[in-house]
C-alpha cells in the first residue's frame, strides 16, 4: 500500500483537465494491453467492460502493480456471468466496439460530464461494481428467476476488488485466519501467499502488535503437590521450596506429588526445557525468487493464462521459520574472550569471565562514576542468533563490606568481525547486585559472530584508592548459531545471504582452520553465481558454506545427544527405582550438574537422594553448592550438625555465602564463621565470632589477614557493647585500635587448652589450632540421629564410613 | 472559515464542502494543490453521488470529532478498537461497503480505508473457509488436489508454530 497513488497518471490527467476525450484513450489502451494478455480465455467483451471498469477505477493506485491481473483471470463469477449475458442477450460485442458503440451494456471509463457517451439506465452508478453487474447483465429488462437466482448466488464482490486492497484486508488478519482464508479460492490464496501479507509480519514493527512470543515447550507436572498425611513426607515440602530457583532463571518444577504419579515424562521436563521464540527481523530476505516475482514475470508472459500454482510465498517460509526457533536456555555461545577495554592486572583477565566461577575480570580504576569499559567476545560460530546475554557481575567478599563492581548499564553491540558491529541494542539498566543480570535482544532477530558488552558508568569505588572499577563474574550468552539450527533452509541461507553484506560468505568453508578474519570482500551476487552454476567456481554454494557450518557444529550436538541419552536413560532409572544403576550413570559419565541434582532431590522417596549423596561421598568429588546446600538444610533440619562440621571441616564442601547466612541464622556462629573462612569472606568470618563471643579469635583473625586487606574494625566494634567493652579490656589501653592489635598468644591459647608461654609465640598457636582442627575430623558423632530427614539413610550410613582424604583441588 | 471546494461525482452531482474537509482526501488535497482553487468542480469520475455523500458525512464527522491519533505505531493493526461512530458508519450492506472501500482507497483516506478494512476483516476472521465463500459467495474454484496440497502447506506451518 506504499503506492497509493501514482503521480504519473494524476499528472496526465490533470494536465489535460478538459480533454477527456484523451483520458479515454489512454484507459482504452491500457485496458487493451490488459485484453491481449487475456487472449482467449474470456473472449466476450462483457467481462472486459466490467473488469476495465474496475481497473478504471482504480487506475491511478495500480498501475504498475501486475498482480492485479491475476485477479482478473481468475475471476470466475465475471467470466459466468458474462457466458450468461451471453446467452441471455444474445449479443456480441468486441472488446473495441464496447468502447464505441451506444449499449446498454457499455461502460464509460472516464464518466466525464461531457462526454458525448451517455450510459443509459444507469443513473447513479457509473463505476460501482455491484451495480455494473446488475446494470449490465440486466439492463433494461425485467430479472428473470434464473437471473435472480443468479444474482443470489454468484455476486462476489470482494473477489473484485484490486488486490492491494484485498491484501490490505488481509494484512489485519492473525496468522490463524490467514492460514484458513487460503482454502477459500484461487484468489485469496494468491492473495494470502503474498509478499505484502507476510512481509511486514517478519518486521520488527509487529513485535509491539503481539503478547506472547515465547513458548515454554516442556509439558509441566499437571498433578497439584498434595498434602502430605505421614511425617516422613513432611520434609518434602520444607525442603524443596526453598531450592526453587536455579541459576539460569528458571523456575524449578514443582515437586512430585508422590511416587505413584513420578512419570519419566514428569521428570524429563525437569531438564530438557526448551523455549520456542518467534522472532523479527528487519534485515534478512528470502534467498529465492518470492512467489510474487515469479507470478509478475509469469503475468507479463503473452498468453499464459493461467498462472495459479500452488507454491508457498518465500516471505511466509520465512515467517513459519523465524517463528519456531527453540532456544534450550544453556547460555554457552560465547567462544572466548577477545579484548577488554582494560584489565586491571594479569589474573583478571577477560577469560575469568568465561565461567561461572570465583575468578573475574576487572577493569582498571578510574576517577569518575560516567567511565565505560567494554568486552569483546567471540561466538561458537560466525553466524549466530544472540538472543539474550547475561551477565553476572563480581562482589568481592574478600572486601569489607562487599562491594559489588556492576556497571550502571550495559549496551550490547553485536558484529561479524571484532571491531565492526552492525548491531547496537538499546541502553539496559543495570541493578547495583551480584545477582544474575539478562538483556534480551529477543524477539529482534539479531546475527553476528562477535558480541561486545559495554558496560557504562560505574557504581562502586575500591575502599583503598577511591577509584571506580567494574568487575564481572561472568558473562554469557544465549542463542543459536546457524550450524545448529535445526533445519531451516529457509531462514538459513537468509541469515547467510545477510551475512554476505560484511564478509566472504566462502571463507566460512574455512572456519575450523581460523581463516575467518578476513577484510569484507566479493559481493554476494559473485557467489549467487556460483550458486547457479552449482558450485563450480572458486566459491562456495550456500548449500555448501551452509553444510560445512552445520558439520562443524556435528561433533557438538552429538555430545549433547550422547548427554541427553544418559539424562533419559538416568530419569527412567530413577522413576522405576534402580537408584544404584542411576547414581552409577551420574558419577561414571560425570553429568552431575544442577539439572540432575534436581531429578533426585524431586523424587519422593527418600532412598533416591541418599544413594546419590552415598555416592557423592565415595566419589572423592567435591560437593557442588547446590549439593552443600542441601545436605545442610537436612543435617540442620534435624540436628545433624556434627555430621555436617565434619564434612565441612574435611574440605569437601563448596561453601558459600549463603550458606554461612543460613547457618548462622540457624543459631551456629562458630560453624559459621568456618564457612566463611573457607569462602575468605573474613568481614562476616569475624562478625560470626564475635556474635559467638570468641573476641579474641576475631582478633587473631583481623590481625593475619589486615595486612592484605584492611577491615573497618570500628563496624564490627559497633556490632554490640558486649563486644566493644571485651575489645576494650582485650587491648588494655591500647586505643588505636586499627594500628597495633595485640594479640595475648597464651591467653587465646587457653581458651582451646593449649598451653603458650610466650604471650607473642603466635605462630605455636596457629600450628596448635591448626592439629587440633585436624583431630576433630576423626571425632566420631556422638548422638547418633535417626529422624524425619530426608537424607537419613545416608546419615546413617555416614556414621559407619570414614570420610576419604579430601582431593587435591 | 476555510474556502468551499466544489467535488463532482461521476454522476455529475456537484458536492459542496469546505476545503479543509475536502483535503482529508489526499488525492483531492493534491489536485487542488496542483491547479490551484477554482470555481470548477474537481470531478471524481470514480465516486458515485451515494457513497461521496457517506464519504463527506464521515469526513465531516471527524473532521469536527478529531480522534486520538497519538499512537504512531506503525501499521499496528487491531481489529478490536473501531469507535463507535465508525462501526456505525459500517453497517451498511456488503455492496455499499466495498464500494465505501474503493472510494476510500481512491481518494485516498486512509482512516476510512482503515476502519472500512477492518470492517471486513472482522466479518472473515475466525471463520472456516466455508462459511467465508458463504459470507461473499465466493466459488470454490480449487480441484480435490490443490485443495489437499494446501492443507498439507497450513500443516507445515501449524507445525512450525503458527502463533
Amino acid at each position: 500500500m506504499e503506492e497509493r497513488f501514482n503521480n504519473e497518471s494524476l499528472e496526465e490527467f490533470l494536465n489535460r483537465p478538459g480533454d477527456y476525450e484523451n483520458e479515454r484513450r489512454n484507459s482504452n489502451s491500457s485496458g487493451g494491453r490488459r485484453r491481449r494478455r487475456r487472449g482467449g480465455a474470456n473472449t466476450t467483451s462483457i467481462i472486459v467492460g466490467g473488469v476495465g471498469d474496475g481497473e478504471n477505477q482504480m487506475s491511478p493506485l495500480t498501475q504498475g502493480i501486475t498482480v492485479e491481473g491475476f485477479i482478473d483471470i481468475e475471476n470466475d463469477s465475471f467470466s459466468s456471468l458474462s457466458d450468461y449475458s451471453e446467452n441471455d442477450n444474445d449479443q456480441e460485442i468486441s472488446s473495441d466496439q464496447s468502447f464505441d458503440s451506444d449499449s446498454d451494456l457499455d461502460i464509460d471509463f472516464t464518466a466525464s460530464p461531457d462526454s458525448e457517451i451517455k450510459p443509459i439506465g444507469m443513473d447513479n452508478s457509473f463505476y460501482s461494481i455491484h451495480n455494473n453487474v446488475f446494470s449490465n447483465t440486466f439492463a433494461g429488462g425485467e430479472l428473470t428467476d434464473k437471473q435472480k437466482h443468479y444474482q443470489q448466488d454468484h455476486i462476489d464482490i470482494i473477489s473484485n476488488l484490486p488486490f492491494e486492497v484485498l491484501a490490505y484486508i488481509f494484512q489485519s488478519l492473525d496468522v490463524r485466519t490467514l492460514l484458513n482464508i487460503s482454502l477459500v479460492s484461487k484468489l485469496f490464496y494468491t492473495v494470502e501467499n503474498s509478499y505484502s501479507i507476510w512481509r511486514p509480519k517478519c518486521r520488527t514493527f509487529n513485535i509491539y502488535n503481539r503478547d506472547i512470543f515465547t513458548m515454554e515447550q516442556s509439558t509441566f507436572y499437571t498433578t497439584t503437590p498434595k498434602i502430605f498425611n505421614n511425617s516422613q513426607d513432611r520434609d518434602t515440602t520444607t525442603t524443596t521450596t526453598t531450592t526453587s530457583t536455579s541459576p539460569n532463571g528458571y523456575e524449578s518444577p514443582p515437586i512430585l506429588s508422590n511416587n505413584s504419579t513420578t512419570t519419566v515424562s514428569d521428570l524429563k521436563s525437569s531438564f530438557m526445557r526448551a523455549r520456542t521464540v518467534r522472532f523479527f527481523t528487519d534485515d534478512l530476505e528470502p534467498i529465492s525468487i518470492d512467489n510474487d516475482s515469479r507470478n509478475q514475470q509469469m503475468m507479463n508472459e503473452e498468453g499464459k493464462e493461467d498462472g495459479f500454482e500452488i507454491s508457498m510465498c518465500e516471505w511466509k517460509k520465512l515467517y513459519f521459520e523465524l517463528g519456531s526457533i527453540k532456544l534450550y536456555g544453556s547460555y554457552d555461545l560465547v567462544e572466548s574472550g577477545i579484548e577488554s577495554s582494560s584489565c586491571d592486572s594479569s589474573g583478571q583477565t577477560i577469560h575469568n569471565t568465561l565461567a561461572n566461577n570465583n575468578s573475574f575480570w576487572s577493569s582498571k580504576g578510574t576517577p569518575s562514576a560516567h567511565d565505560s569499559e567494554f568486552l569483546v567476545y567471540k561466538l561458537e560460530q560466525p553466524i549466530c542468533i544472540v538472543s539474550s546475554v547475561k551477565m553476572l557481575a563480581y562482589k568481592a567478599s574478600f572486601q569489607s563490606g562487599f562491594p559489588i563492581y556492576a556497571p550502571m548499564g550495559v549496551v550490547i553491540s553485536v558484529g561479524f568481525t571484532p571491531d565492526h558491529f552492525h548491531y547496537r541494542s538499546q541502553l539496559f539498566g543495570c541493578k547495583h547486585t551480584d545477582k544474575p543480570q539478562t538483556f534480551k535482544l529477543e524477539p529482534e532477530l539479531v546475527l553476528g559472530g562477535y558480541i561486545r558488552v559495554e558496560l557504562v558508568g560505574k557504581y562502586q569505588t575500591q575502599f583503598n584508592d577511591k577509584l571506580f572499577y567494574h568487575a564481572i563474574n561472568q558473562i554469557c550468552v544465549e542463542g543459536v548459531s546457524i550450524g545448529s539450527l535445526d533445519y531451516k533452509p529457509s531462514l538459513s541461507l537468509s541469515m547467510l545471504q545477510f551475512y554476505s553484506k560484511f564478509k566472504d560468505p566462502s571463507a566460512l568453508v574455512h572456519y575450523s582452520t581460523n581463516n575467518i578474519n578476513q577484510t569484507p570482500s566479493i559481493d554476494s551476487s559473485v557467489i549467487l553465481t556460483v550458486d547457479n552454476e552449482d558450485g563450480t567456481g572458486n566459491g562456495f554454494t550456500y548449500h555448501q558454506i551452509l553444510s560445512k557450518l552445520r558439520s562443524y557444529m556435528a561433533p557438538k550436538l552429538d555430545v549433547e545427544r550422547i548427554k541427553n541419552h544418559n539424562l533419559y536413560t538416568i530419569v527412567q532409572d530413577v522413576v522405576e527405582g534402580r537408584y544404584q544403576e542411576a547414581v552409577d550413570n551420574v558419577f561414571k559419565n560425570d553429568l552431575r550438574g544442577e539439572r540432575v541434582f534436581n531429578i533426585f532431590t524431586q523424587t519422593t522417596d527418600n532412598k533416591a537422594i541418599s544413594t546419590y549423596y552415598s555416592a557423592l561421598i565415595e566419589s572423592l568429588k567435591k560437593f557442588s553448592t547446590e549439593e552443600t546446600m542441601f545436605l545442610a538444610r537436612e543435617a540442620f533440619y534435624d540436628g545433624n550438625v556434627n555430621i555436617f562440621t565434619r564434612l565441612l571441616l574435611s574440605g569437601r564442601f563448596r561453601p558459600s555465602l549463603e550458606l554461612g547466612e543460613f547457618i548462622l541464622m540457624n543459631g551456629y556462629p562458630l560453624i559459621a564463621a568456618e564457612v566463611f573462612s573457607q569462602c575468605q569472606i573474613l568481614d562476616r568470618t569475624i562478625q560470626c565470632l564475635y556474635i559467638a563471643g570468641c573476641h579474641e579469635e576475631a582478633l587473631l583473625y583481623t590481625r593475619n589477614y589486615s595486612a592484605d586487606y584492611p577491615l573497618d574494625l570500628v563496624h564490627f566494634i559497633k556490632l554490640n557493647e558486649q563486644v566493644t567493652d571485651d575489645l576494650n579490656n582485650f587491648n588494655d589501653g591500647d586505643n588505636n585500635l586499627h594500628e597495633g592489635i595485640v594479640v595475648e598468644a597464651d591467653r587465646v591459647g587457653s581458651i582451646f587448652g593449649i598451653e603458650i608461654q610466650d604471650p607473642n609465640d603466635t605462630a605455636t598457636l596457629i600450628t596448635e589450632l591448626k592439629k587440633l582442627k585436624a583431630t576433630l575430623n576423626n571425632v566420631k558423632p556422638i548422638r547418633k540421629y535417626s529422624t524425619h530427614s530426608r537424607l537419613s539413610e545416608f546419615f546413617n550410613r555416614f556414621t559407619q564410613i570414614s570420610i576419604p582424604s579430601m582431593v587435591p583441588n | 472559515m476555510s474556502s468551499i471546494v466544489k467535488l463532482e461525482s461521476s454522476d455529475e452531482k456537484v458536492f459542496e464542502i469546505e476545503k479543509d474537509i475536502a483535503c482529508m482526501s489526499v488525492t483531492i488535497k493534491n489536485m487542488i494543490e496542483d491547479i490551484g482553487e477554482s470555481d470548477t468542480p474537481i470531478p471524481l469520475p470514480n465516486v458515485t453521488s451515494t457513497i461521496l455523500e457517506k464519504v463527506l458525512d464521515y469526513c465531516k464527522h471527524h473532521h469536527q470529532h478529531p480522534s486520538p491519533q497519538a499512537d504512531d505505531k506503525k501499521d499496528e493493526k487491531r481489529l478490536d478498537d473501531i469507535p463507535p461512530y465508525d462501526r456505525d458508519f459500517c453497517k451498511v450492506d456488503q455492496p455499499t461497503l466495498f464500494e465505501l472501500i474503493l472510494a476510500a482507497n481512491y481518494l485516498d483516506i486512509k482512516p476510512l480505508l482503515d476502519v472500512t478494512c477492518k470492517t471486513v476483516a472482522n466479518m472473515i476472521r475466525g471463520k472456516t473457509p466455508e462459511e467465508i465463500r458463504k459470507i461473499f459467495n465466493i466459488k470454490n474454484d480449487f480441484t480435490p488436489e490443490e485443495e489437499e496440497q494446501i492443507r498439507k502447506e497450513n500443516e507445515w506451518c501449524e507445525d512450525k508454530g503458527g502463533n
